[in-house]
């Protein structure tokens, strides 16, 4: 079993170390969830945000997977109780859209129920569903756009309030910089260490092979 | 030569104790000088690498458990796990993602494992695919059908397995098709998946339907090097269905440990939630801390 201080460092430090763009990381890990580009709560009036994108990258659909991939965790961190869902399908020629359904601000409760979004699907099956009587829609086309850019046309849209990061978190993430630099520094040398013992193994055993030889005369 | 050479050094060694015996070196140099010169050539020329017996630590009695309170290890309410491990799933589809709990013990290595079935207050799987073994067309078979069995049968059944086409994840064998089950000789292709039908497992019984009924909605769970693992929810629970499953395991769990015998001490050390793809948090015992700013209706429903 791993010891505590490694499994509290692997909880808190980034998922992978070798992306050079620090916004272009997995984020699973709980700094990385809690800021960064994406962390801002939505006004009540969003009830939900309906992705759809294919699977490959083609015709402009990768800004889409790394918005999905890279900033709804963090939309969704802070906005635990707004549904997103997420259709992928095979087809690149439809272009990629993110469907946020709003609240309207005058309507009054309607009796008919709005119809029923299915749950995030890898098959086509969770198409973006028209909105209820006092809902509107409001559409970004994501084809050909980097997830930043669709970032900042959702916080436009959705008028969200961006949340700077704590005191504290910046101090986590600046000891988590400090690190990762130590890190690289030892790794440096423990492998320096390692070509240099080799090299020495690697020059014995030349030796001893020539050696061998000249008894063998 | 060699054996000689021993003998001689064997003789060196008695010679020690006495003094006024010659020495090895004496003997040698009054006895074989030949001897002494090959013995030289050889020696000199071969580089001896002397390797050290590595000492093996032994391994150690029980697993080791660090202190979480000494540490200050951060630890979890329910419904602030719950909101990491969603936001970290989101946009998955939620077929293929579950909440998976498990439990580290304080035990010993060897010794008695902890396993079990449960039936979880809120089923992760409800929709289990189950087969019956029985004499074909009889009464048992007929009852298996209405308690849901999407397969019964004995030579049909065995055919499908041949030829793979198995469209089922729980096999159940009724006592009285225990023989033919074991002419037909299927453990070879059963007993990977894990499906052949065992008494030890409960699965091949008297009472099919009890069974069905019992196997529709229970969970396993076994002890394997000291944690026991097992998937205790679905990500649409709200924080009250899924505490009423981690309480009722972690009851069943406790209640076996304290069943076991004082020379095995057994005792739950540590819990932790994670999902299929997240991170692993442990829990503090509690639904929600006072601070938490998350209520309870934010982490249930749709993702």
């Amino acid at each position: 079993m791993r010891s505590l201080g490694i499994r509290w460092n692997k909880l808190r430090r980034r998922k992978s170390p070798i992306v050079r763009d620090s916004s272009l990381l997995t984020i699973t890990q709980l700094i990385d969830l809690k800021c960064g580009p994406g962390a801002a709560i939505l006004p009540p009036e969003v009830t939900r945000i309906h992705m759809d994108f294919a699977f490959k990258l083609n015709n402009g659909h990768m800004g889409p997977k790394k918005f999905w991939k890279e900033i709804l965790p963090r939309i969704k961190y802070h906005n635990p109780a707004v549904p997103m869902i997420v259709n992928r399908h095979n087809n690149n020629d439809r272009p990629p859209v993110m469907t946020i359904y709003l609240r309207k601000p005058d309507a009054s409760p309607t009796s008919d129920p709005a119809p029923v979004q299915p749950a995030s699907s890898w098959a086509d099956l969770s198409k973006a569903t028209p909105p209820a009587a006092d809902e509107r829609v409001v559409t970004i086309d994501m084809k050909n756009k980097h997830s930043s850019a669709i970032l900042e046309f959702f916080l436009a849209e959705t008028r969200a309030l961006t949340i700077a990061p704590t005191k504290e978190e910046i101090e986590e993430i600046q000891s988590l910089k400090v690190l990762k630099k130590e890190s690289q520094i030892s790794r440096a040398r423990v492998l320096a260490d390692r070509m240099a013992k080799k090299r020495e193994e690697d020059m014995l055993k030349r030796a001893r092979a020539a050696g061998g030889l000249a008894e063998a005369e | 030569m060699a054996p000689m050479d021993r003998c001689l050094a064997s003789m060196a060694r008695l010679s020690l104790a006495h003094p006024s015996r010659p020495t090895l070196s004496a003997a040698s140099r009054c006895l074989a000088p030949g001897l002494l010169q090959t013995q030289k050539q050889t020696y000199a020329s071969v580089v001896r690498i002397r390797q050290k017996a590595k000492k093996k630590k032994p391994v150690p009695k029980d697993f080791r458990r660090h202190r979480l309170d000494k540490t200050e290890f951060p630890q979890f309410s329910l419904v602030e796990a719950m909101r990491i491990l969603r936001a970290s799933e989101v946009g998955k589809p939620p077929g293929g993602v579950k909440y998976e709990l498990s439990v580290n013990l304080k035990t010993f290595r060897n010794g008695p494992v902890i396993k079990s079935s449960i039936r979880l207050p809120n089923p992760v799987q409800s929709d289990w695919q189950i087969a019956v073994i029985c004499p074909e067309g009889s009464a048992i078979a007929n009852d298996a059908i209405n308690a849901g069995a999407k397969a019964v049968g004995e030579n049909t059944l065995f055919e499908a397995i041949k030829n793979e086409t198995i469209e089922f994840d729980r096999l159940i064998c009724h006592e009285s098709s225990e023989k033919a089950l074991q002419q037909a000789n299927l453990g070879r292709i059963l007993g990977p998946k894990g499906l052949m039908p065992n008494k030890k497992m409960g699965t091949i019984v008297t009472d099919v339907v009890r069974s069905i009924r019992d196997s529709a909605g229970a969970a396993d769970y076994r002890e394997r090097m000291g944690v026991i693992r097992m998937a205790i929810g679905q990500l649409g629970h709200t924080p009250v269905q899924l505490k009423a499953n981690i309480e009722a395991v972690m009851k069943k769990i406790k209640t076996q440990c304290a069943e076991l015998s004082e020379d095995v001490p057994k005792d739950v050390h540590e819990v932790i939630l994670s999902t299929t793809n997240g991170p692993g948090l442990s829990l503090n015992g509690k639904l929600k801390n006072l601070e938490d700013k998350t209520v309870p209706e934010a982490v249930s429903g749709q993702m």
